[in-house]
């Protein structure tokens, strides 16, 4: 069969693939700025032959499926870049707070007047010389116990603006754990409707493919994951070789537990298997908690460990005015609980300047501490007080330059894998618009045919008349 | 995606542009460590050491106060010294005992005011105790009419000194006496150098009202010559030491110098290059903008009607 009905219905079949086009190109317009979004086409075949003895006619067109335009293995390449770029991100949030938190105590530069730790340890030296030149005088011993006051209330703050950042890591931690689940469960749902919306048919559910996609990117930001599909699209994913998800079912959830010392550890449930991620978010806080502050505060307690055993052994041999001695200077163990000995405090003439008892003008004693300030101390590494701080400084400005520049360079690569698969499954405006025009033509071009069949269906018609 | 790269670089230059304003609007090139770890460790270890000179300094100063104080003493001893010195001279045998007990009385004087001028006080400490500062450095036994008899040496002979530069130590005190041998010169008196201001004054005072000119001829004038040389040592000593700190400090001024100097290189901004490096900054900004909005003006839109 075929004749002018055929003919008919093969031009109502290629306005419908016509039209089938332009719908898809105006999704795919419509899509322009979704950067989840890969472009998809139609794939249209010729449909069946009519065999007519020696005659055998095409009946015009149909779609046969609407295809996405992706790269599997850009897409895999891209989510193990997020899970580098996802540390190193956290890495230098956490290094920013700490900047922050820690700035004015660390960072004296460009604050004039503004006092860190090494203009605490300076005044306090300042306030022993004065002690020094006149070691009766009620006036510099008062100065000198206010310096170290001040210093060892500085170290408190700071000790105290550690464990702040350190709780405020361990809530960012749980948060993201359980973001993580969170995740986990969307996937597996996803994956779910994948599996029905595809369920026997030739559909490909493309955009539930494409928003699949996007989780799993935003997934493997919080942790490096191991995705892999059988031959039924059905979805498995690995984290370190746990199984984590098989196809609609969460297999493993994470659970962080509080520890002692340095961040919550991270668990599998329900097999109770460790997670120490090397990448990903998670893996970023783990680690400014577990190195950047842990050493932080291991520098400023071996500061102030050896400032108070040091300033205590020096003045406890020492003198006051009134000749009594075997008093302490500083009580605590180290930066969490130094405190000026508040006898002292109320009473300046108990400070223990003299080396021998009835001189009042002798100044052995805190020439002893003076020079033990000065020194470089065993206990911080053949260091004094204020290498020991400088060079807590410049250690916290090169983690911060280098994670910086490290952040950079993985933002970069990561702006260029998503540019790459940007130019296979981004939509184009330009080719859009030449398709929207092809579309358009062919389409004028069908209902041509159509109404020159039905020209001379209309001829046909007036011949019986 | 060309917006999403735009973006990108509008806000690094953007970026770029706030650190060099900022480092034009503070004159400082390190704003925190992380600008550039290496100089701020330098500049934290600088600061320190010029914060250590301007402590240094004060301690000279301080020295040499004391230096200053000891120098008015110094005057004032050497006044009394020459007139002690003029009366054994003038107490012969051609004196009346009228005017030798005259005389007498005049050392008397001169005893009480050795007295004092050893037990100068400064800033609220006698300056000639030794390191016992709260203890008067002589204190006087009277007879019955409250002439003096003898002067007992209180306080000790040890000096505090104060830190100049690292390691380096300074003292300008005096010590008063100083009954061992060896050690801390005593100014009044002194065992090694067998020098006793207060006793040949006394024995001065006691052979003028006995009016033994012979031993004040033969014993009493060479005593007195004696002390006279020991003040115009501890003069000479005084002066010496003023002027070694003198030196101290110019040389501490250096030192400051140099390291602000140091500290200005590393941490400062060169503000004209900074300048430079901002205006080429804003042109790139610009450009980009301008750029941007060109080519994302075009598309096949345009063209199609």
């Amino acid at each position: 069969m075929s004749g002018l009905l055929g003919t008919l219905d093969m031009g109502q079949r290629a306005l419908q693939a016509q039209m089938k086009g332009l719908e898809l190109t105006g999704h795919n317009l419509a899509n322009v700025n979704n950067p989840n979004y890969s472009r998809q086409r139609i794939e249209v075949s010729s449909t069946y032959q009519v065999d007519a003895g020696m005659d055998s006619r095409g009946t015009g067109v149909g779609v046969v499926t609407i295809e996405q335009i992706r790269d599997q293995i850009l897409d895999s390449q891209i989510r193990s870049e997020k899970s580098v770029t996802g540390f190193l991100e956290s890495r230098m949030t956490g290094l920013d707070y700490i900047q922050t938190g820690m700035g004015s105590v660390l960072n004296p530069f460009g604050q004039e007047g503004a006092g860190g730790l090494d203009t605490q340890l300076e005044n306090l030296v300042a306030s022993m010389h004065d002690v020094s030149s006149d070691p009766s005088s009620r006036t510099s011993r008062h100065m000198f116990l206010d310096a170290a006051d001040t210093l060892a209330t500085e170290m408190r703050n700071m000790d105290q603006q550690i464990q702040q950042l350190e709780d405020r890591w361990d809530d960012e931690l749980n948060l993201r754990v359980e973001e993580t689940n969170l995740i986990l469960d969307k996937v597996a749902s996803l994956n779910q409707s994948i599996q029905k919306a595809e369920r026997g048919g030739a559909n490909t559910a493309n955009d539930l493919r494409d928003q699949r996609v996007n989780t799993l990117e935003s997934l493997s930001e919080l942790i490096p994951i191991d995705v892999n599909s059988d031959a039924n699209g059905r979805l498995q994913i690995n984290v370190n070789g746990v199984p984590v998800i098989d196809g609609e079912t969460v297999v493993s959830r994470l659970s962080a537990e509080a520890q002692q010392e340095g961040a919550p550890a991270i668990f599998w449930q329900p097999d109770g298997q460790a997670f120490a991620p090397s990448e990903g978010r998670l893996g970023g806080i783990q680690d400014v908690r577990n190195t950047t502050l842990l050493e932080m505060r291991d520098q400023i307690n071996a500061i102030a460990e050896d400032l108070i055993q040091t300033m205590n052994q020096s003045h406890f041999q020492g003198f006051a005015l009134d000749d009594s001695t075997g008093r302490d200077l500083f009580i605590g163990q180290n930066a969490s609980d130094i405190q000026l000995n508040q006898d002292l405090k109320d009473h300046p003439e108990w400070l223990q300047v003299s080396s021998r008892q009835g001189e009042t003008g002798n100044n052995e004693t805190i020439s002893n501490m003076i020079n033990e300030m000065q020194a470089s101390r065993a206990g911080l590494g053949e260091r004094t007080y204020v290498e020991a701080h400088a060079d807590l400084v410049a250690q916290l400005g090169q983690s911060i330059r280098s994670s910086r520049s490290d952040l950079e360079d993985q933002q970069a690569m990561e702006a260029l894998m998503i540019n790459q698969r940007e130019s296979i499954s981004g939509v184009s405006l330009d080719e859009e618009m030449t398709q929207l025009v092809k579309y358009q033509r062919a389409f004028e071009a069908s209902a041509r045919l159509v109404s020159i069949v039905d020209d001379m269906l209309s001829t046909i018609v007036a011949m019986g008349r | 995606m060309y917006p999403q790269q735009l973006l990108g670089q509008l806000g690094k230059l953007s970026e770029q542009q706030q650190k060099l304003q900022n480092q034009v609007a503070t004159g400082l090139r390190v704003q925190e460590a992380a600008d550039d770890p290496s100089a701020a460790r330098k500049i934290i270890m600088w600061q320190a050491d010029k914060a250590a000179i301007g402590q240094y300094r004060e301690n000279v100063n301080s020295q040499r106060d004391l230096a200053i104080t000891n120098a008015g003493v110094m005057q004032q001893l050497k006044k009394l010294s020459d007139r002690a010195n003029e009366l054994t001279i003038v107490a012969d045998g051609t004196q009346s005992k009228d005017a030798l007990q005259h005389y007498a009385t005049e050392v008397d004087g001169l005893i009480e005011q050795a007295l004092s001028l050893g037990n100068s006080r400064f800033n609220g400490n006698y300056i000639f105790s030794g390191t016992a500062t709260d203890t008067a450095a002589f204190e006087a036994i009277r007879d019955a009419a409250g002439k003096i008899t003898n002067v007992a040496s209180q306080g000790n002979s040890n000096v505090s000194s104060v830190e100049v530069s690292p390691g380096n130590t300074l003292s300008a005190q005096w010590v008063g006496s100083n009954l061992n041998d060896g050690g801390q010169v005593g100014l009044f008196r002194d065992n090694a150098q067998e020098i006793d201001v207060f006793g040949d004054l006394i024995a001065l005072r006691d052979h003028l009202m006995d009016g033994n000119t012979e031993a004040i001829q033969n014993i009493d004038n060479d005593k007195l010559e004696a002390i006279e040389d020991h003040f115009i040592r501890f003069a000479g000593s005084n002066g010496s030491m003023q002027a070694r700190m003198e030196t101290q400090v110019a040389s501490l001024n250096n030192q400051e110098f140099a390291l602000t100097g140091m500290i200005s290189r590393e941490g400062d901004a060169d503000i004209a290059e900074t300048i430079v490096r901002l205006n080429e900054v804003q042109y790139a900004y610009q450009a980009a903008l301008q750029s941007g909005a060109k080519i994302m003006d075009r598309s096949l839109m345009d063209y199609l009607r």
